[in-house]
């Protein structure tokens, strides 16, 4: 019979006892656990409750992490229906954390892989539960036999999503009101901390992410401009920054050595695929550019009969790259969710494409495109205070947009370094705000916007 | 609980099932042991301070031993033996714990405290009242129609009890919460009165009369039951709900609702905190509340009663608390009636010199005279953080010419010694025990063996008592050998006289003591001088110098003192009402679920959880400040200040800040350097939360 945790937001004070029985009961660092404590409405708003959730792995029927992970290293236990992380498949790149929304999978620095839950399936294949459960004082936290009565979680602060988190949770009595107080509220109430919260995405954090994804952009103008413009890049250099790009991605794993497992689920994982795009397009590529350039012995001969389907196959695994690279990001949260960010990763090696291949017509569209985009969002986030800076805004449509496309009308030939420069230069920038700007749905975060919504309503 | 040993190691700590009060798990604290035991700050070896250097040394327990002995020595020819400090706190409990004092007499005498910090006043007003400090089970709240958390946040303090509440509440109970923070249980509550702190009793009081107006009064039980009704009355009704709005910040409208709660909504449970006993005026506040059951006849039935302190499972104190922490001739004044004041003085006979009130301890150690101090011997507790006015404490611990302090951590106090002794923890020495809200008796049996060079304190005492040339004999019974199986022997000794009782069966689980009661006071008998439960206490008026009825004065240190017409400070010297005046705000000083006092917050398994202290503050008086949230700030008054950052937090009551006890001084939040040193009205409690402080931003600091 699958088990599922039960909780009840009435009996949890917010103790932290599940977290460390969790540390204790799977012998991690004294301040890791699997299982983190959240808080609703810390700062006591009038009229609104606090309330907090015990979290960790929620073993949902589709579980996000599984699906994500580029590795297979998560498994799910058709029997028991718990979530299984091997420790000895995942190779650290840490994709899951963001695509499960629960927070669940955790970073384990030492080891350089991810850790997560296990339901003390061990426990409970002995009749106990599991430690968490069986430590909570109050007898909030526990575990339910799935299959008889449907489960709940509608309650604030958890993550609505279509997973199927395998975890009921009750809901205040009463409709979740806060105590009638005898003292009036402050008339200079505070919302919420001076801390913002954390951001689980950023530039420091994924830099290599970002040179490489911008780099399989600049490849894929590189290429473009080849195959359909008839220019011709050296085929060493090609070869050398596509290697360098696939480097850098490695740089970022916990176990560098296991990187070759990150295209095992091409069926499920954007990750694995945009990896295996960027492999045959780097190896179709070097392989077209090569053949070009007289290279290939064995090609030589009736090369004009390979070049073209050769060319239009590598750049067919560079769109599907491209694509690829945009939709690893399907699970974070844009600063503007309706609008395309205009540092996408198509939408740059399309501009690029333009730029390199010296076509006006592509380059101007595209670029007329991310202006265009970067306007519009721009001016939907200065709507929340403090989140534009005018000097990056600036430079990147200064430089990269402006200046390109006076340099080129000016002096369209011998002005092309430095459009090309400039556009690349504006391209980073632009990247860089796109990893600045990005976020990842946690439970923390859902808090913050619930409690968001329900003091607009007040 | 029931500990987990593998390979020599603990585990695993869970609750015990055979353990009614806690039915589901232990709290983190009691799983942070399995940190806590091994972690690599502990102290595993005796240390003694260079004098030159400042800095502990290891030394080994010979010559630790031989440096106590010496200095024992020298003290008790040079001064007599009561120029020895013996102090002792309520750290790790047990029957073994009594060792201490008896090789202090065998030494020949020393001097030691009475009173205590904790809950004094409380259980004296419940003794004055009701007879005895029971209450009913802990599951027997589940009962209760309406919970009254009356200053109480049990969800951090008492997180057992949130398991009983949940289910009457789940049964349709109703709770109220009574504290002037908004704090997790009161999350659950449907009400939150959050009066002006030290004014308790004067909304008890108002309560009571409008009870006795509107006639919720249980007639039958009152005239069976209760002595003093009818002046009580008269009193009570004397705090008018306007009164009573004026003096605690609490809306009239309330006033009328809790007193229709109360008086309507049986059976009443009232499960009242300590903090709100530790003001000058709490013996009468705790009297005061406890009336409001006495009148509704809300006490002896299920469901019903006054869960303070539950000492049904102290039986092995010949004299129990408060008693027992009173200095000695009071068990003689409670025989022979009259001449209590003789009674009360210091007995010249004995050795030990109980002289020191655990409130005023700093003030107290450096006034003795006759012999005076020169050395102190420290274990169980870490008074320089947690007795009231840090800075004497320092300077009386500094005064003295050798100080041993016995702890498994290198604490605040523990740096004042000249010698440090490592402390076994719970694990390391098996041991009996009672509790104070629970009723069972348990054993903590020894599970490993004592870590490093630790050597349990009836052993220390042991090696000690050979060393100043004590045989077997004169030990005998007293302090028990160093092997397990004396251990054993001692603690079989101490259960022999209770029937059924025995190391075997304690071993088994959990056991209740003899004539234990569920529903206490179920039979109606209060051990009073009345047999009833007094409203009206001669007693209490002769040997604390109160009312006999509970009436409200205002706490010395309120900024009402002035106004008020009823001031009376026992034996305190007041504060004037200037200097207090310049102090607008209360400072609370509460616990956190994280940490006893100042235990705990050293592991890293608790510290993940805030490694600094903050103080709380409502925003308006931060914004009268020009405070913000995350400021540096000052906290301060005469005495003392603290310097730490701000948290705003919309639920605390204006003119409160809240600062958790029991940070370190290295950690900046010692709470102890802005009180003072005052006992409670009564019960020789510490009225340190009668404490007014400012805050101010630290400039240049954002």
């Amino acid at each position: 019979m699958p088990t599922s945790f039960r909780f009840d937001t009435n009996k949890c004070t917010g103790c932290q006892a599940c977290r460390l029985a969790c540390t204790i009961e799977n012998g991690l660092d004294l301040d890791r656990s699997w299982r983190s404590v959240v808080t609703f409405n810390e700062r006591q708003n009038p009229e609104i409750p606090v309330f907090h959730l015990s979290l960790a792995c929620n073993h949902c029927s589709d579980p996000a992490c599984m699906r994500a992970c580029p590795a297979l290293a998560y498994s799910k236990d058709p029997l028991t229906g718990i979530v299984l992380l091997d420790s000895d498949k995942c190779i650290g790149c840490k994709y899951c954390s963001w695509a499960c929304p629960y927070d669940a999978p955790e970073w384990d620095a030492t080891a350089g892989v991810m850790s997560k839950c296990t339901l003390c399936d061990s426990r409970l294949s002995q009749g106990l539960a599991p430690a968490c459960a069986t430590a909570c004082p109050t007898g909030a936290l526990g575990v339910a036999d799935l299959g008889f009565g449907a489960i709940s979680n509608e309650v604030e602060g958890f993550p609505r999503t279509d997973l199927g988190p395998s975890i009921d949770i009750r809901p205040l009595r009463a409709g979740g009101t806060a105590p009638e107080s005898s003292a009036p509220p402050p008339m200079r109430h505070v919302a919420s901390g001076s801390r913002a919260l954390a951001s689980r995405i950023t530039l420091r954090s994924e830099w290599s992410l970002m040179a490489f994804s911008l780099l399989a952009a600049l490849l894929f103008g590189m290429l473009a401009a080849a195959v359909v413009a008839g220019m011709s890049p050296a085929p060493q250099s090609f070869l050398a920054v596509g290697l360098s790009a696939m480097a850098l991605s490695a740089a970022h794993l916990g176990r560098k050595l296991r990187a070759w497992r990150a295209v095992l689920n091409v069926a499920h994982s954007w990750l694995s695929r945009e990896i295996l795009g960027f492999a045959l397009f780097v190896v179709f590529g070097t392989t077209f550019l090569a053949g070009s350039a007289g290279m290939v012995p064995g090609l030589s001969a009736g090369w004009d009969r390979y070049a073209s389907p050769l060319g239009w196959t590598a750049l067919a695994c560079g769109l599907l790259m491209l694509i690829s690279i945009d939709r690893v990001y399907d699970f974070a949260i844009k600063p503007v969710p309706r609008l395309p960010h205009s540092g996408g990763a198509l939408l740059t090696g399309l501009f690029l494409a333009g730029i390199l291949a010296a076509n006006p017509l592509l380059a101007g569209a595209t670029g007329a495109l991310k202006l265009a985009l970067y306007i519009a969002r721009k001016a939907a986030m200065s709507s929340r205070a403090g989140s534009v800076r005018p000097g990056v805004c600036t430079l990147r449509i200064g430089i990269g947009l402006v200046l390109p496309a006076v340099a080129w009308a000016l002096a369209p030939a011998s002005a092309r370094a430095l459009v090309v420069g400039t556009a690349v230069i504006g391209e980073l920038l632009d990247r860089a705000e796109f990893y600045d700007e990005l976020e990842i749905l946690t439970p923390s975060r859902q808090m913050a916007n619930d409690l968001q919504a329900r003091l607009a309503g007040l | 609980m029931v500990v987990e040993i593998e390979d020599g190691r603990i585990r695993r700590l869970e609750a015990h099932p055979e353990n009614r009060a806690t039915p589901e798990g232990i709290c983190l604290k009691g799983l942070s042991y399995y940190e806590r035991v091994y972690s690599p700050d502990r102290i595993l070896h005796p240390l003694r301070k260079n004098q030159g250097t400042g800095e502990f040394e290891r030394v080994s327990w010979n010559e630790a031993l031989d440096l106590i002995v010496e200095n024992l020595e020298r003290f008790r020819v040079d001064s007599g033996p009561q120029s020895v400090l013996y102090y002792a706190g309520s750290g790790t409990k047990g029957l073994l714990n009594g060792v201490g004092m008896d090789f202090w007499r065998l030494y020949g005498g020393c001097t030691t405290t009475y009173g205590d910090l904790c809950w004094p006043a409380g259980l004296e007003a419940t003794r004055l009242t009701l007879g005895d400090n029971k209450h009913s089970a802990p599951w027997d709240i589940a009962e209760a129609r309406l919970i009254v958390m009356w200053g109480k946040n049990a969800s951090e303090t008492n997180i057992h009890q949130m398991a009983f509440v949940e289910q009457a509440l789940d049964g349709g109970a109703k709770l109220v919460v009574i504290d002037p923070r908004r704090t997790q249980t009161s999350e659950r509550a449907e009400l939150l009165i959050q009066p002006r702190p030290g004014t308790d009793g004067a909304l008890a009081l108002a309560i009571a009369g409008l009870i006795i107006d509107n006639r919720w009064i249980d007639v039958k039980f009152v005239s069976d039951h209760v002595l003093g009704f009818e002046r009580f009355s008269a009193s009570a009704r004397g705090m008018t709900p306007e009164r009573a709005a004026e003096i605690t910040d609490v809306p009239v409208a309330y006033i009328h609702r809790l007193a229709e709660l109360i008086g309507t909504h049986g059976p009443v449970t009232i499960s009242p905190g300590f903090g709100m006993q530790r003001f000058t005026n709490s013996g009468q506040t705790m009297r005061s509340i406890l009336a409001l059951l006495a009148i509704t006849g809300n006490i002896g039935k299920p469901g019903a009663g006054w869960v303070y302190a539950n000492l049904q499972s102290q039986i092995f104190d010949e004299v129990k608390d408060p008693i027992a922490c009173y200095p000695p001739g009071f068990a003689t004044a409670q025989m022979g009636q009259g001449g209590l004041d003789e009674n009360l003085a210091v007995d010249a006979e004995d050795p030990v010199r109980v002289s020191i009130s655990t409130a005023l301890l700093g003030q107290q150690m450096l006034a003795t005279a006759d012999p005076p101090l020169r050395m102190a011997w420290v274990e169980r507790g870490n008074p320089v953080t947690q007795n009231p006015e840090t800075h004497t404490v320092l300077d009386a611990f500094r005064s003295l010419e050798f100080v041993v302090v016995i702890d498994q951590f290198l604490t605040d106090t523990a740096r004042e010694a000249d010698l440090i002794l490592p402390a076994k923890t719970m694990f390391e020495q098996s041991d009996v025990i009672g509790a104070y809200w629970h009723p069972y008796i348990q054993i903590k049996q020894k599970m490993i063996e004592p870590l490093g060079e630790v050597k349990p304190e009836s052993e220390v005492y042991y090696l000690l008592a050979r060393r100043l040339g004590f045989d077997e004999e004169a030990l005998a019974g007293r302090i028990p050998g160093p092997s397990d199986a004396e251990i054993e022997s001692f603690l079989e000794a101490r259960l022999a006289p209770f029937e059924g009782l025995s190391l075997a069966e304690l071993r088994k689980g959990p056991m209740l003591p003899p004539d234990h009661q569920e529903v206490a006071f179920s039979n109606f008998l209060f051990s009073t001088p009345s047999g009833k439960i007094e409203l009206y206490s001669e007693e209490a008026a002769a040997r604390w110098d109160v009312e006999p009825l509970p009436t409200f004065t205002e706490p010395v240190e309120s900024l009402r003192v002035q106004e008020s017409s009823t001031v009376a400070g026992p034996t305190e010297p007041a504060v004037t009402g200037a200097e207090s005046a310049r102090y607008p705000l209360h400072f609370m000083t509460p616990n956190t679920k994280n940490r006893i006092h100042s235990q705990f917050n050293n592991l890293q398994m608790i510290r993940q959880f805030g490694d600094q202290p903050f103080v709380l503050m409502n925003p308006d008086d931060a914004a009268a400040r020009d405070i913000r949230d995350g400021d540096l700030a000052e906290v301060f008054n005469d005495r003392g200040r603290l310097r730490l950052g701000v948290r705003l937090e919309n639920g605390l009551k204006a003119g409160c800040v809240v600062v958790t006890n029991g940070w370190w001084i290295s950690e900046g939040g010692t709470v102890n350097f802005c009180s003072i040193g005052r006992e409670t009205d009564m019960g020789h409690g510490a009225a340190f939360h009668d404490n007014m402080v400012d805050v101010r931003r630290v400039a240049g600091a954002d």
